[in-house]
């Protein structure tokens, strides 16, 4: 995950629904393969920030990372902060099937509301904790927002996560089979937690962020529509003319 | 006259040269004149669940992508970049938007347009951006992809022919919709392609070489009364190539493990709705078994205890290669998907109790075709005079060999006339299916 050419990035309050988010953010030159949008809720999130938004650079990816460890609430106050965050990726050119989605923990819980309330090109969520508090049950309140999916969303977690054992992983993605429009994936890695994509000096914690972080990629590489170049742009439009 | 098929009416007899079993040439002239010129099945739109989903298999040797794209729409792409060849898609199956060529980048949606290409500048403006390419035709009949390689070739309503009714009586055995499960048995055979699209509906053979399978069922059941099935079938000529053997109802009480009262209560209600909805007559013709062959290399063999596809692909005179799926009602009960899974594990699947007989069957006439100077000629006469034909004779086995030998050879053969029959064969859906208009 370490680049060779590390980028700082640059840091911006953004004023949102519920106050300013610190959102960093690395933009490319030429044409990114995609757009990212990192929501995470780590203490560290200038170290975790541009750790990520590096690797996401390496893979071709420009991104943004807002910090939303305290987000918090019900949809109708949440839709608007993602959709003030997603529309700052969109003001540098990206569509938003151009643009994917990368949640952590509560970042997660955001990602996968992202994924209900706008059509982007991908989701992920790592472990992902309820954006509302007073949750226990967390299988139903995916499965309750399923029919609502519009983005291919996928789902990474540990088998020990308490919030989501195995038997009641598997049963989510069933109801995820048969609700979502879109195609959905669940990914639980046997012996680690929900914070397995942390650092960890855990041989399975270690495999598992590994194996997390190539299907993250992967994930966006096959979702995420890429931008046309200008010479792709200019042939479109000759066929449409045609 | 042909060199391979004698059809000879007047003794009669029926018979097919050895020759065509061993010969590369025949081969050759099958891939241009049979598999280049028919329809042939590709996969259920049951499979594609999901828009983008995909599944990568072979047609007619050539590679290809089956997919759903990002609209909803079923594709059928041919798994070669535009660019320099390699495979677009390496995985067997999976979900995606967007299909990259690992050789040099270059990028394709499901729908087959070209996303991207690196370094695009360097072919100019007015360079021609090629997507993918695919068969002259793709369509489908009640959830069975077809795909042709001949641009000119009758619609598929008009290929399928007789046998769309036998789609129809297992797309009708679910009100959702039949679904293909998650899941593959792919094996092969050392053996000419065409020994399995004869044993596929070769009635004749069952009692001996399954005998181990029944020897199952007898223990898992304690006596069975086979008077229910044997020559209890009919088959049928359903033109075009295509045939059935087809057999009354009866036969889910001699194969397969017992279903409890209660599975058998859930099967017998499930009959029912059926007879409610399509008619009493048509539900009694469901609940027969039937072994049905589309022209040239699709099997679909329902035995009531599951339903079995079957697609056979050539790879060379003496080696064929495999794949199964298994086709289901998704609304049926645990106990009677119970029933299916085991079936299709231990009748039909590579290391079950039917398959590997067969196998072994079709692999010793391979061997023994070693003989063909000697005994050049194989006999599919049985039933050939008799004015109804059952399971155990082979007439379906003519009826495909007959059109073979047209698109091989140029000679026409005549059908077999045979007495009409009543019910159960003759009982018709309440309403008749609407032929979809062609898709492409």
């Amino acid at each position: 995950m370490t680049p060779v050419v590390h980028i700082a990035p640059r840091h911006d309050a953004v004023p949102t629904a519920v106050g300013p988010i610190d959102v960093a953010s690395i933009h490319l030159p030429g044409t990114p393969r995609g757009a990212v949008l990192v929501l995470t809720a780590d203490t560290n999130f200038e170290h975790e920030a541009a750790t990520l938004l590096n690797a996401f650079a390496a893979a071709g990816f420009e991104g943004h990372a807002a910090d939303v460890t305290e987000v918090r609430g019900t949809p109708d106050k949440l839709v608007p902060v993602l959709r003030t965050l997603i529309d700052l990726v969109g003001e540098h050119g990206w569509t938003r099937e151009q643009m994917g989605i990368v949640g952590y923990a509560n970042g997660g819980g955001l990602a996968l509301l992202a994924s209900a309330w706008f059509e982007l090109g991908a989701a992920v969520s790592f472990s992902l904790r309820p954006w509302s508090t007073g949750c226990s049950d967390l299988a139903r309140h995916i499965a309750e927002l399923a029919p609502r999916i519009r983005t291919s969303w996928l789902y990474l977690t540990g088998d020990h996560d308490p919030l989501l054992p195995r038997s009641e992983g598997r049963r989510l993605e069933g109801a995820l089979l048969r609700e979502t429009s879109v195609y959905t994936q669940i990914v639980t890695y046997p012996g680690v937690g929900a914070d397995f994509y942390r650092t960890s000096p855990e041989v399975p914690a270690i495999a598992a962020a590994f194996d997390a972080w190539q299907r993250t990629v992967e994930w966006l590489e096959l979702h995420v529509v890429p931008r046309l170049t200008p010479a792709a742009e200019a042939w479109r439009r000759r066929q449409a003319i045609a | 006259m042909s060199d391979y098929v004698i059809d000879d009416r007047d003794m009669p007899r029926f018979r097919v040269n050895r020759e065509a079993m061993v010969d590369p040439a025949v081969l050759a002239l099958e891939r241009t004149e049979i598999f280049d010129k028919s329809w042939l099945y590709v996969g259920h739109e049951s499979e594609l669940k999901k828009p983008n989903s995909f599944k990568t298999r072979t047609l007619a040797g050539r590679p290809i992508i089956f997919t759903r794209d990002a609209k909803g729409q079923i594709r059928v792409w041919l798994n070669s970049c535009p660019h320099r060849g390699a495979m677009v898609c390496r995985e067997r199956e999976g979900n995606a938007r967007f299909l990259t060529c690992f050789y040099h980048g270059w990028s394709f949606n499901t729908a087959g347009e070209q996303v991207s290409m690196p370094g695009d500048e360097a072919y100019g403006p007015n360079f021609e951006r090629p997507g993918l390419a695919q068969p002259p035709r793709v369509d489908s009949y009640r959830g069975f992809v077809f795909a042709s390689f001949d641009p000119d070739i009758v619609d598929l309503d008009t290929y399928l022919a007789g046998a769309k009714e036998y789609i129809d009586l297992v797309a009708d055995q679910s009100e959702a919709g039949m679904e293909v499960l998650e899941g593959t048995h792919e094996y092969s055979c050392k053996a000419n392609w065409k020994l399995l699209v004869e044993n596929s509906y070769d009635g004749y053979h069952a009692m001996t070489t399954h005998q181990r399978y029944f020897a199952m069922v007898i223990a898992a059941r304690g006596k069975i009364d086979t008077s229910l099935v044997i020559g209890k079938d009919r088959s049928f000529d359903l033109g075009n190539g295509h045939a059935v053997i087809a057999a009354a109802p009866g036969g889910d009480q001699v194969l397969g493990r017992p279903l409890s009262a209660a599975g058998q209560a859930e099967r017998t209600a499930r009959y029912a709705a059926i007879g409610e909805k399509h008619g009493p007559e048509w539900a009694q013709r469901l609940l027969g078994n039937r072994n049905l062959v589309i022209f040239p290399n699709l099997v679909i063999i329902d035995l009531v205890m599951g339903v079995l596809i079957r697609k056979i692909e050539p790879v060379t005179p003496d080696y064929m290669e495999v794949t199964a799926w298994h086709i289901v009602p998704p609304e049926e009960g645990e106990e009677l998907r119970a029933q299916r899974l085991d079936n299709f594990l231990t009748f039909w699947g590579p290391s079950g109790l039917a398959t590997p007989d067969d196998v072994e069957a079709l692999e010793s006439a391979q061997r023994a075709f070693a003989t063909r100077k000697e005994l050049p000629w194989s006999d599919v006469s049985r039933g050939m005079g008799s004015p109804v034909t059952t399971g155990q004779d082979e007439l379906q086995m003519r009826t495909w060999w007959r059109r073979w030998d047209e698109l091989l050879t140029g000679e026409v053969h005549p059908p077999e006339v045979k007495d009409p029959v009543g019910l159960p064969w003759s009982g018709r859906r309440l309403v008749p299916v609407q032929s979809p208009a062609p898709s492409s």
